[in-house]
């Protein structure tokens, strides 16, 4: 109960309500993700006190999950990648005349989602927390390595091309002082290199305008969408009680598994989604009829794409790896804090943690409340000139980038990884590893020289501890699964 | 059978990039101080040296599979360069960076009001927006990013030229 009062003031509800209507807006445009709209706004959590800022970055991703669902109901263009697999059914329930139901449900179902998937959350960190207290630097070097990895093995495209992210992350986390020594690495001479690489203009760049860029370069539509398709856009919940108490079984499916999909480091929002509905096709007396507007083609999807949400939280408090770009963003934001994600942020900053999940959980009753006056305001949404939408994105993220420490480097970096961003799209490498691989390249390299030093440059003890050895043959197994799963269909063949 | 002609394609070039990268590192790592092999203290180049030998081997494989896969790239000729200014879209991001560029370059010596307000304006008649709706836009965030950051968050943003005139 204090913890809901200690939340519910209005220096943090305000700032936490006007985050989560930015996350409907950012998540309804087509092109514009989720991470972006987390991006955009943690400039301004910097100057906030940690739990407005972990309220405002919480909000704004779950609205903007959903958000990004309905285009995908009304236009048949996913707002956010995580509205994929939404597209499928809730497009053809919407051909059908029933987009209304359709977008209800999803509402519903996102909210319903969500709220199991903080709770899953809630039961499992502390445990998890607990022991994670054994670990020392040879499971956590282990550990970041493992998180980074799967990152760059899950993420679309090739495993390679995600290797090759995550490298190129990790060797910029080397600039600056040397951890062990001082020695300015790959500085030369500036002052600005000396003290790193700041992952927030990094990832402003990548996400944000490299985004813009994109969508310049490739369209010349005045508005954000065709104002005459969606001037009747409305949810209808009349019979959705009815449609989930006949599908409870469905969205408990889609939830856990929405949750431990979101857990796995680099797997977020859009990969439970489909992973959950593939799943029901397959558990469904009806598979038949997904894919023609299925009501249980609406629901899996958008219950795991809000439940991965929560999921993703849980290797970041836990343990300090991000389960996906958004809780990437969150690490580096508790950094700036002065606080230090991991097993001991559950004891040295219960309160804290407290106050997250309680945010967590009311999140998921505003965004029922914002996300339907969403669906109402977004005929008027799509009527906005594209091209202020885009000055006003661009112009956010330099200023919000400059903002961080008054420097016109940071703007500097902003433009060179906008232009990264966009050229390693064109070319399919994903970013989410390489972002990764920058906030956790100090954690891995920490761990990996510490622990020499305390074994005197011996790596046998990386190998030999018991849970070592297991994260390191999981890690084995994760880089040969494609390639001999590929041998055994070529001899088969 | 006759040899096809090698024609450089992206997968080339990303694994061209990989190990133009590795190479930089490695012939800079050399002048960092060494560790104690002894005491297990690594120096400062070991990591960075790590993982330009993971990018050499990205590299190696990009190339192989660049040539392996070469039907299913289109090469990279003098035309690709050509065709990347063709499109009035692809010229209009161009000039977005060139926007970029002049603001990071004049945002101290004019100050925030005047390249927010130039930058923003210039970007919005740039992609097609009425003069009056690019000027109107263009005060109307300058505004709201002064108020926000400047007042509400206290940040001092540069005030250039108009510091003498008081703002």
């Amino acid at each position: 109960m204090d913890a809901i009062l200690s939340v519910l003031r209005v220096e943090i509800l305000i700032p936490w309500l006007l985050a989560m209507v930015l996350g409907i807006f950012v998540g309804a445009m087509p092109g514009l993700t989720a991470t972006m709209a987390v991006a955009l706004i943690v400039p301004l959590t910097f100057h906030t006190p940690p739990i407005v800022g972990l309220a405002m970055i919480l909000g704004v991703s779950f609205t903007a999950i959903f958000a990004g669902d309905i285009p995908a109901t009304f236009l048949r263009v996913p707002g956010t990648p995580a509205s994929g697999a939404a597209v499928l059914d809730g497009y053809e329930m919407n051909k059908q005349g029933k987009g209304p139901l359709a977008i209800a449900l999803d509402l519903t179902c996102s909210t319903l989602g969500g709220t199991i998937g903080v709770l899953i959350l809630i039961t499992i960190s502390p445990i998890l927390a607990s022991f994670a207290l054994q670990f020392t630097h040879f499971e956590y070097f282990w550990l970041a390595l493992l998180g980074l990895s799967m990152s760059a093995v899950i993420t679309k495209g090739s495993t390679m091309k995600g290797l090759i992210s995550m490298t190129g992350g990790l060797i910029l986390s080397t600039i600056g002082l040397d951890i062990s020594t001082g020695y300015p690495r790959f500085s030369f001479g500036s002052t600005y290199l000396m003290s790193g690489i700041n992952f927030i203009p990094v990832m402003i760049g990548l996400f944000g305008i490299s985004e813009v860029l994109r969508s310049i370069s490739l369209t010349s539509h005045d508005q954000l969408g065709d104002a005459a398709i969606v001037s009747n856009v409305k949810a209808d919940f009349r019979s959705v009680g009815s449609i989930m108490g006949r599908n409870k079984r469905l969205i408990l499916q889609s939830s856990v598994i929405g949750t431990l999909i979101g857990a796995l480091p680099g797997a977020g929002a859009d990969i439970a989604a489909w992973v959950a509905y593939g799943m029901a096709k397959k558990t469904s007396k009806t598979p038949e009829k997904f894919g023609t507007g299925s009501e249980e083609g609406v629901i899996a999807p958008t219950t795991a794409n809000n439940a991965a949400l929560g999921g993703t939280w849980i290797p970041a408090l836990v343990f300090g790896i991000p389960g996906d770009s958004i809780t990437a963003i969150v690490l580096g934001a508790m950094m700036m804090y002065g606080l230090k994600p991991g097993p001991l942020v559950f004891q040295g900053s219960r309160d804290l943690v407290n106050q997250i999940f309680t945010v967590a959980v009311i999140s998921q009753f505003f965004l029922l409340i914002l996300g339907y006056l969403g669906i109402r305001a977004f005929t008027w949404f799509f009527k906005f000139p594209r091209n202020v939408v885009l000055a006003g994105i661009t112009i956010f993220s330099i200023i919000g980038a400059y903002a961080l420490r008054s420097s016109v480097f940071d703007v500097g970096l902003v433009l060179v990884f906008g232009i990264l961003g966009y050229l390693m799209e064109r070319v399919t490498i994903p970013l989410p590893p390489f972002i990764l691989g920058l906030i956790l390249g100090p954690m891995i390299e920490e761990n990996l020289r510490i622990g020499l030093v305390k074994t005197s440059g011996n790596f046998w003890p990386f190998f030999n501890r018991p849970i070592s050895a297991f994260f390191a043959i999981l890690l084995v197994l994760i880089f040969l699964y494609e390639p001999v799963k590929l041998l055994i269909q070529k001899k088969r063949k | 059978m006759t040899k096809k002609p090698f024609r450089l394609n992206q997968e080339h070039v990303i694994g061209l990039v990989c190990l133009a990268v590795s190479a930089i590192i490695l012939s800079i790592t050399p002048t960092f101080p060494k560790g104690k092999a002894n005491i297990g203290l690594t120096g400062p180049a070991f990591f960075p040296d790590l993982l330009a030998f993971v990018f050499i081997l990205c590299g190696v494989y990009q190339l192989w599979y660049g040539t392996k896969n070469a039907p299913s790239y289109s090469p990279i000729t003098l035309d690709t360069f050509r065709n990347l200014f063709k499109k009035k879209e692809t010229r209009t991001a161009y000039l977005i960076i060139l926007f970029m560029v002049g603001f990071i370059l004049l945002f101290d010596a004019l100050g925030f009001l005047l390249t927010t307000f130039l930058f923003l304006l210039l970007f919005l008649l740039r992609l097609g927006a009425s003069r009056w709706q690019s000027l109107f836009y263009a005060l109307f965030f300058t505004t709201i990013i002064y108020f926000l950051f400047g007042w509400l968050f206290t940040i001092s943003l540069p005030s250039g030229i108009l510091a003498y005139v008081g703002l």
